[in-house]
């Protein structure tokens, strides 16, 4: 276990941002936080990063508490949410600055950033300043410079935000080689459908962890409950939400998710009499949230790009 | 020390890239020299003089040689036409008209009163008034003069009056003398304290902040680290102005280049830090920026003793001028300049010095914190 958070709480005035989270990281595992805005994910990996105190909680770096030995931050990447790198310092540069504050020398840098700049295909630009790339090739820069020092633990904050589907898959490809060799990664993503692909998901709302699980245990969980129709008329909803369960949009369809098997054939029953087509859904991570945030407000997700 | 000379390193890269910062420490000081540069010259010498003689007499004569022999007021134009000389006025050849009416010098045999018409140039507000101040002053002492010959009044028994143009006029005309190092130090301490107020603010509006504080660099590390460069551009600056203020002006520098170095460097260490402190407690640019700009500047021109002489302060503000930097760094200056003293001259001033620094920067570090609420 390479970091452990126990029972993290955070309040920022009158709002509990976090509230009594727990997690940890094995190694190699890529951790997926998913979450609507607001739901606390920057507030838990900034604690997790040691750049914000908890209110009460301890957070954990092999046995040692990450706020009381500054050394630990060596072994730790992290990616802020609002990331910024230094638009007048090239490539490289940028690359060598924060080797340097890990205590890096320069051969070793040298070495490192030829390595990491084709690592992250960035190495036909290694004198370009930071300022004048792309979007996509920025977000791979601030990566790169968040795992210069070969961190045995990453944290990234929404790292797949604002990126192109090409970049997106890039990005995702670096994680898995990073997971490869043991890194531990935890990310935050308001993206449902990445979830998919990490190792274990954490699924957060209102400053509480709902749920934890490999995406197919928490998907499982849905089995038999999730409906899916092209329309519905009031009245049927009417009728359906009568035996509580939750009814929302998703995409062209509507989705029924009910609360048990049992709910789920009568809301069938129902469908049948009113000749409205239905059929079982698979889940996607969307009905993981709605299931365990019991039917929240699915008008906060962020659709994707 | 490593993650230091990193940050120092990162910080210079980026004022040389950023050529805002260079543009400031360069153009800084010639704004201020211009500015004040004005004031250098505020000294009334040469001041051109068109004249009017309408009394062809030999007292007017005598009063006009009496009036340009100190070189203050120059006689450029006679004429009796007083349209041509109202022309040279608004043409700018002239800056003051002086008429000398028919009957001058039969009023002041009789005893009467004798009358002089002056008039000045309003656009040019200082040299104006100043060159009319001293004409009041000259006919005040002819007048003096005039009561002596015709009533034999003893003038010792008025002696303060003599005098007065003396103080006034500062007839060696060293106010450039004064006013230099008093730009030296305005320079020196609006340029460090503008530099540095933005620089921690703008990690922190960059988002770099919240990255660098993730790694295991110190407070101290990320405050030096900044000081470093900073030291360096200071210093380029004060070079210009030294360069521009003893060449432009032909200030003499009396004293050693190295201890006006050395004192300048205990003041802009501990300028920039109060940029850094700001810059650190703020974390928004453009306030830390206003906040220093007034902490440094206000001082600096109002309570340094700069503009206005300490001695002619209330006490209570008096008392208050005992905490800013700028004036002890303003005593120094002075002495090294127009004296040409040493340390021993002024010790107490330097230990001063040293101490607000390392007040500043200590409380500077300790604002520094790595987290980021
Ligand atoms: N620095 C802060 N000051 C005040 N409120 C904050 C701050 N950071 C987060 N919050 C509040 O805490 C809650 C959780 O925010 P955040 O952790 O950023 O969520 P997420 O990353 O999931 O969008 C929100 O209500 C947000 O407004
Ligand atoms: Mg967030």
């Amino acid at each position: 276990m390479s970091l452990v958070a126990q029972n993290l709480s955070r309040h920022f005035k009158k709002a509990q941002a976090v509230k009594n989270v727990s997690l940890s990281l094995q190694p190699g595992e890529i951790y997926a936080l998913i979450g609507p805005d607001g739901a606390g994910k920057t507030t838990t990996l900034r604690m997790l990063a040691g750049v914000l105190s908890p209110d009460s909680g301890i957070v954990e770096m092999d046995g040692s508490l990450l706020l009381k030995d500054e050394s630990l931050r060596s072994r730790l990447g992290y990616m802020p949410q609002a990331y910024g790198l230094y638009a007048d310092l090239t490539v490289t540069e940028n690359l060598y600055f924060y080797g340097r504050l890990q205590g890096m020398k320069n051969a070793e840098l040298r070495e490192r950033s030829r390595e990491l700049l084709s690592f992250v295909r960035l190495d036909k630009f290694p004198d370009r300043r930071a300022g004048a790339l792309s979007g996509g090739m920025y977000k791979k820069l601030a990566i790169a410079c968040a795992i210069v020092h070969r961190p045995q633990t990453l944290i990234l904050d929404e790292p797949t935000n604002g990126v192109d589907p090409v970049s997106r898959r890039e990005l995702w490809q670096l994680l898995f080689e990073l997971s490869h060799h043991g890194v531990s990664i935890i990310i935050s993503t308001p993206y449902m459908d990445e979830a998919e692909r990490a190792h274990r998901v954490g699924v957060m709302m209102d400053g509480t962890l709902l749920a934890e699980g490999t995406p197919k245990v928490l998907l499982s969980a849905l089995d038999g409950l999730l409906l899916k129709t092209e329309k519905i008329s009031a009245a049927v909803l009417r009728d359906i939400l009568l035996d509580h369960a939750s009814v929302y949009p998703v995409g062209t369809g509507v989705h029924i998710l009910s609360g048990s098997e049992t709910d789920a054939r009568k809301a069938i029953k129902i469908l049948e009499n009113k000749k409205v087509a239905s059929r079982f859904q698979k889940p996607g991570f969307e009905d993981v949230f709605m299931y365990f945030s019991g039917g929240g407000d699915a008008g906060r997700f962020r659709s994707q790009p | 020390m490593r993650r230091m000379l990193a940050i120092a390193w990162k910080e210079s890269i980026e004022i040389m890239r950023d050529s805002r910062t260079l543009t400031l420490a360069i153009i800084l000081p010639v704004i201020m020299i211009l500015l004040f540069g004005y004031a250098i010259n505020m000294d009334v010498d040469h001041i051109p003089v068109g004249i009017a003689d309408l009394d062809h007499s030999r007292e007017s004569r005598e009063f006009q040689q009496k009036l340009f022999s100190p070189g203050w007021l120059q006689k450029k134009t006679e004429h009796t036409n007083l349209e041509f000389l109202e022309k040279e006025m608004q043409r700018g050849n002239i800056k003051m008209i002086i008429v000398l009416p028919p009957g001058f010098a039969v009023s002041l045999k009789r005893a009467d009163t004798a009358q002089v018409f002056a008039g000045i140039d309003g656009s040019d507000n200082m040299s104006g008034s100043m060159s009319m101040a001293y004409f009041q002053t000259f006919l005040a002492l002819y007048e003096m003069r005039r009561m002596e010959l015709l009533y034999g009044i003893d003038r010792d028994r008025a002696p303060g009056f003599e005098s007065l143009p003396r103080i006034f006029f500062n007839p060696e005309l060293e106010s450039r003398y004064f006013v230099l190092p008093g730009i030296i130090v305005l320079t020196l301490a609006v340029l460090s304290a503008l530099l540095t107020s933005i620089s921690i603010a703008r990690e922190w509006e960059r988002g770099s902040m919240e990255q660098l504080i993730a790694t295991p660099v110190r407070p101290w590390e990320i405050l030096y680290g900044k000081l470093l460069p900073y030291i360096g551009i200071s210093m380029i600056q004060l070079t210009l102005t030294i360069i521009l203020g003893v060449f432009l002006f032909g200030v003499p520098l009396r004293g050693s280049l190295l201890n006006l170095f050395l004192v300048s460097l205990l003041f802009s260490v501990g300028a920039l830090g109060l940029g850094l402190l700001f810059s650190s407690v703020i974390k928004v640019q453009i306030i830390a920026m206003q906040v220093s700009m007034i902490a440094t500047l206000l001082p600096s021109v109002f309570l340094s003793g700069f503009i206005f002489p300490i001695e002619s302060m209330t006490p209570i503000i008096q008392a208050f001028t005992y905490i800013v930097p700028a004036k002890y760094y303003l005593v120094m200056v002075r002495t090294i300049f127009l004296k040409g003293s040493g340390f021993a001259a002024f010790w107490a001033e330097a230990v001063f010095l040293f101490v607000f620094s390392m007040i500043v920067l200590n409380a500077a570090t300790h604002k520094i914190v790595k987290r980021v609420a």
